[in-house]
């Protein structure tokens, strides 16, 4: 009987195993390279169409969770990876990435953007808006701040390194005249965002979110703006924290030429000038104008602060323990 | 002889079992396994318990659960005695529209939450509870209830007459025969409320984690890999031990069938006014959210729909609507084609067999049971060598939706198999029928309101999945809800009311689904 049982299980499990794995193989043919990269990757559908004219290579995209998720996979199939190059690792999870040697070579800087507090300019209506970290706990703005829980969210811990780069060793003091300024804390971006910012229906007038969020606004507005207006939001210009992120080959590859093309196509000019008004971040290529929407209505972020990864990697938990310490009590 | 002939068909029949083993071995425990041989650190196996933020989450895990449970049930069960045993107008709809929040993505309900509640109530545990109960009270009406319409009418009538109060023949009658069900819905409600995570990050607020938030955290914030397995593991057996000890715990109930249609009962007041306020509780949500997806800041716009459904072409968003809902429904249609027959099938194998169902009923809710990140990890070094290089395939999504799906479908259909009386498989079985055909034409039959349980539940399990799909998920084969997350992620009114009518078509058609199947099971 149990033998039985097992011939069985094993014939089954076998047959399983075997109609995924021609499943598998079906759709990965030699000719075609694998990008992993963040959920919110979303250039246009037609983004690597020039790429496979050039080189005949088709493209695939796997979406790996969210960026810190991808770098916890990669670090973990480090040397066997899903694919053949990695988009998007950010300065704050670049460390925990080369010292895991997910990358063949060193990664090359794609994309840069700001993470900034962002005013409703509707809602603060005769207040003048904030302009640095300073502003943010005077009595002016007081209950008007929505910042991101930094253990659960990347823009939260951007913020958090921004206060950290600028007051040093005393930022947990800045953090309890935030709190007694009634800060609000939630988990994540979208919620800070379209819950609890004034423009979607919050109480909140100052939001931490992107130095890009501005241009954002305007080509989203619905109904669109009227030619010349000022976008609906601006940004606070010295409450920046700089995340770069970064593309590279991934360890292990066996197309390991084909795919120093790919990211050389991705650092190159055809890609970055898509990256603006899809992705919403700067092109690293200094070659690529800006287009339109970013000239009128992105600010230009002169100062902002940041941290060497490495510092970010050995600290980052004590940090965010600290500040959970002081802000979540 | 006929005994010998039933010995010989029971025995026959615990091969069904194997369909069922096998999935959650290559979805949960091979890759689990694989996973902690290769990150656990075995200092942390003992020195995890001592760190603070790892108290609080089991702590607050435990608590809320308890509560949201008990709240659950307790509406749950009122609901179901009146949805079994009454005919009333909206019924069915009713019944549909309790299964749908099971697909909402959670950044829509939260977004409908807290358009709906005052604001003191944002970031409470009343919310908590509250989103609870309107996620899981599906769990209750659809387990409880084929269970309490297999009562017959007579059998109540006669308590009556014989100078039973309502309320003692609630206590002795009813009661003991919905307990085996009511027992199967608790454990699952406490089981999805245990392990619940964007109900908790939204409407919990900053600051409050369940065990499994805090496996996120420590996976992916911290990097502390070893941590996280350490605690998933911990989790899952936890949950399988009380699986265990539960489904143990039972007694044997005594079954009784009834052939005919519900009962044309009508409601009283009181009732019918519990049954508006419940109905008002899951419409305002909805409504909230269809508001949302109209409303820009400065007006009132379609151009939110035009843009999901590629009337309107927008700079910024690409994504094909058409392409997502087919991806949606071909992974859904696979999960329920795996996980029906199979959870069926291990169900009737060991419908006879006490001990060994609960063993079994312990065994796959594993998959559930683990944390999405982790048997994310788990399954991605598991299976990265050739032949078995799945990380590419597709299919692995509908696989892994399919072991998730596979305790709902068995909870589900327990208290229906366990209703078929063996006296009529005896008969059929005097009467000269083999198994197969006695599977056929007696028991199929009977059994057809525990397929479209299963049916609802896998489909809608599938549909609404987020936390595994966006790790195995490719940019082409993009679901409906990885497509509403990448909205969220962007800002601006169109995103935003895109993404809100994408929430909306979701639970719609889940809906529609739902209401076909129960629609198809009673005619």
């Amino acid at each position: 009987m149990k033998k039985t049982y097992i011939a069985l299980s094993t014939s089954l499990a076998t047959t399983l195993l075997f109609i995924m794995s021609s499943c598998s193989s079906e759709t990965s043919t030699t000719k075609d390279l694998t990008l992993v990269a963040y959920n919110s990757f979303t250039p246009p559908e037609t983004a690597f169409d020039a790429f496979t004219q050039e080189t005949g290579i088709k493209v695939n995209i796997a979406l790996a969770g969210d960026a810190g998720e991808m770098v916890a996979k990669a670090s973990l199939t480090s040397g066997n990876p899903e694919g053949d190059v990695m988009w998007g690792v950010d300065n704050t999870l670049i460390s925990r990435a080369t010292e895991s040697k997910i990358f063949a070579s060193d990664p090359t800087e794609v994309d840069y953007g700001d993470v900034c507090v962002n005013f409703d300019i509707a809602a603060l209506g005769q207040t003048e808006p904030p302009l640095t970290l300073d502003d943010l706990v005077s009595s002016d703005y007081k209950g008007m701040l929505v910042v991101e829980n930094p253990a659960t969210s990347s823009t939260g811990l951007a913020f958090l390194l921004a206060t950290v780069a600028a007051f040093g060793d005393s930022w947990p003091d800045y953090w309890q005249q935030l709190v007694a300024n009634d800060v609000q804390v939630v988990d994540s971006w979208d919620e800070a965002y379209y819950t609890a910012f004034t423009r979607y229906g919050g109480d909140r007038p100052l939001a931490v979110s992107y130095s890009t969020s501005p241009p954002a606004e305007v080509i989203f507005a619905d109904p669109p703006l009227a030619k010349g207006s000022p976008a609906p939001t601006g940004v606070a210009s010295e409450t920046c924290f700089k995340q770069i992120e970064y593309a590279g080959v991934l360890r292990g590859t066996k197309y390991l030429d084909q795919a120093q093309q790919l990211v050389e196509y991705l650092a190159g000019s055809t890609f970055q000038a898509l990256l603006p008004e899809s992705l919403f971040v700067y092109p690293a290529n200094q070659d690529v104008a800006l287009p339109q929407s970013f000239v009128d209505y992105a600010p230009e972020i002169t100062t902002s602060f940041s941290i060497p990864p490495d510092e970010i990697a050995k600290n980052r938990q004590s940090w965010t323990e600290q500040w959970s310490a002081i802000v979540l009590k | 002889m006929v005994g010998h002939r039933l010995e010989m068909k029971i025995r026959s029949v615990r091969f069904f079992v194997i369909p069922a083993a096998i999935l959650v071995f290559v979805t949960a425990v091979i890759p689990l396994i694989v996973l902690a041989t290769s990150v656990i650190d075995k200092a942390d196996i003992f020195s995890i318990w001592a760190k603070s933020p790892v108290r609080r989450a089991l702590v607050f895990s435990l608590w809320q659960a308890l509560l949201s449970t008990a709240s659950t049930i307790f509406i749950g069960v009122i609901a179901t005695w009146y949805l079994s045993r009454y005919q009333f107008l909206g019924r069915r709809t009713f019944i549909a529209l309790v299964t749908v929040p099971f697909v909402l993505p959670t950044v829509a309900v939260g977004a409908a939450f807290i358009a709906v509640l005052p604001k003191a109530l944002h970031h409470s545990t009343l919310a908590i509870v509250l989103a609870h109960i309107f996620f899981n009270i599906s769990i209750v009406v659809r387990t409880v209830s084929p269970r309490w319409n297999s009562i017959d009418d007579q059998l109540i009538d006669s308590a009556r007459t014989l100078g039973a109060s309502p309320l003692q023949t609630w206590r002795h009658v009813i009661m003991p025969l919905g307990k085996n069900a009511i027992f199967s819905a608790t454990a699952l409600t406490f089981f999805m409320c245990f392990t619940s995570y964007g109900i908790i990050t939204i409407l919990g607020g900053p600051g409050l984690a369940t065990v499994d938030i805090e496996i996120y955290r420590r996976a992916v914030q911290l990097g502390d890999l070893s941590g996280a397995t350490v605690l998933a593991i911990a989790q899952m057996l936890l949950i399988a031990i009380t699986f265990l000890l539960w489904s143990r715990s039972r007694s044997t109930e005594l079954v009784l069938f009834r052939a005919q249609a519900i009962s044309h009962r009508r409601l009283s007041l009181v009732p019918k006014c519990f049954f508006l306020a419940l109905a008002a509780f899951f419409t305002v949500p909805l409504l909230a959210l269809l508001a949302a997806s109209l409303r820009t800041r400065d007006s009132w716009s379609l151009n939110g729909w035009k843009v999901f459904l590629g009337i309107q072409k927008q700079r910024g968003i690409d994504f094909n609507m058409w392409q997502a809902i087919q991806t949606s429904a071909k992974y859904a249609l696979i999960a329920s084609c795996i996980a029906l027959p199979t959870g069926i099938a291990a169900t009737y194998a060991l419908s006879n067999r006490r001990s060994s169902h609960s063993r079994l009923s312990a065994f796959v809710i594993l998959p559930l049971a683990i944390s999405p990140v982790v048997i994310g990890l788990a399954i991605l070094i598991t299976y990265d060598f050739q032949p078995f290089d799945f990380r590419s395939s597709w299919l692995l999504i509908p696989v892994v939706h399919a072991a998730i799906a596979l305790p709902f479908v068995m909870r589900s259909a327990l208290p229906v198999v366990e209703g078929i009386p063996n006296d009529l498989r005896s008969a059929a079985s005097t009467l000269g029928a083999g198994p197969w055909r006695r599977f056929l034409t007696v028991e199929l039959p009977l059994l057809k309101p525990a397929i479209s349980t299963g049916l609802a539940f896998s489909l809608a399990m599938s549909l609404g999945e987020f936390g595994a799909t966006s790790f195995l998920t490719r940019r082409e084969s993009r679901t409906i809800p990885i497509i509403i997350a990448s909205l969220f992620g962007k800002a601006g009114d169109i995103p935003r009311t895109t993404g809100m009518a994408a929430s909306l078509v979701l639970i719609i058609s889940t809906a529609m689904i739902v209401l076909a199947i129960d629609r198809k099971s009673h005619t």
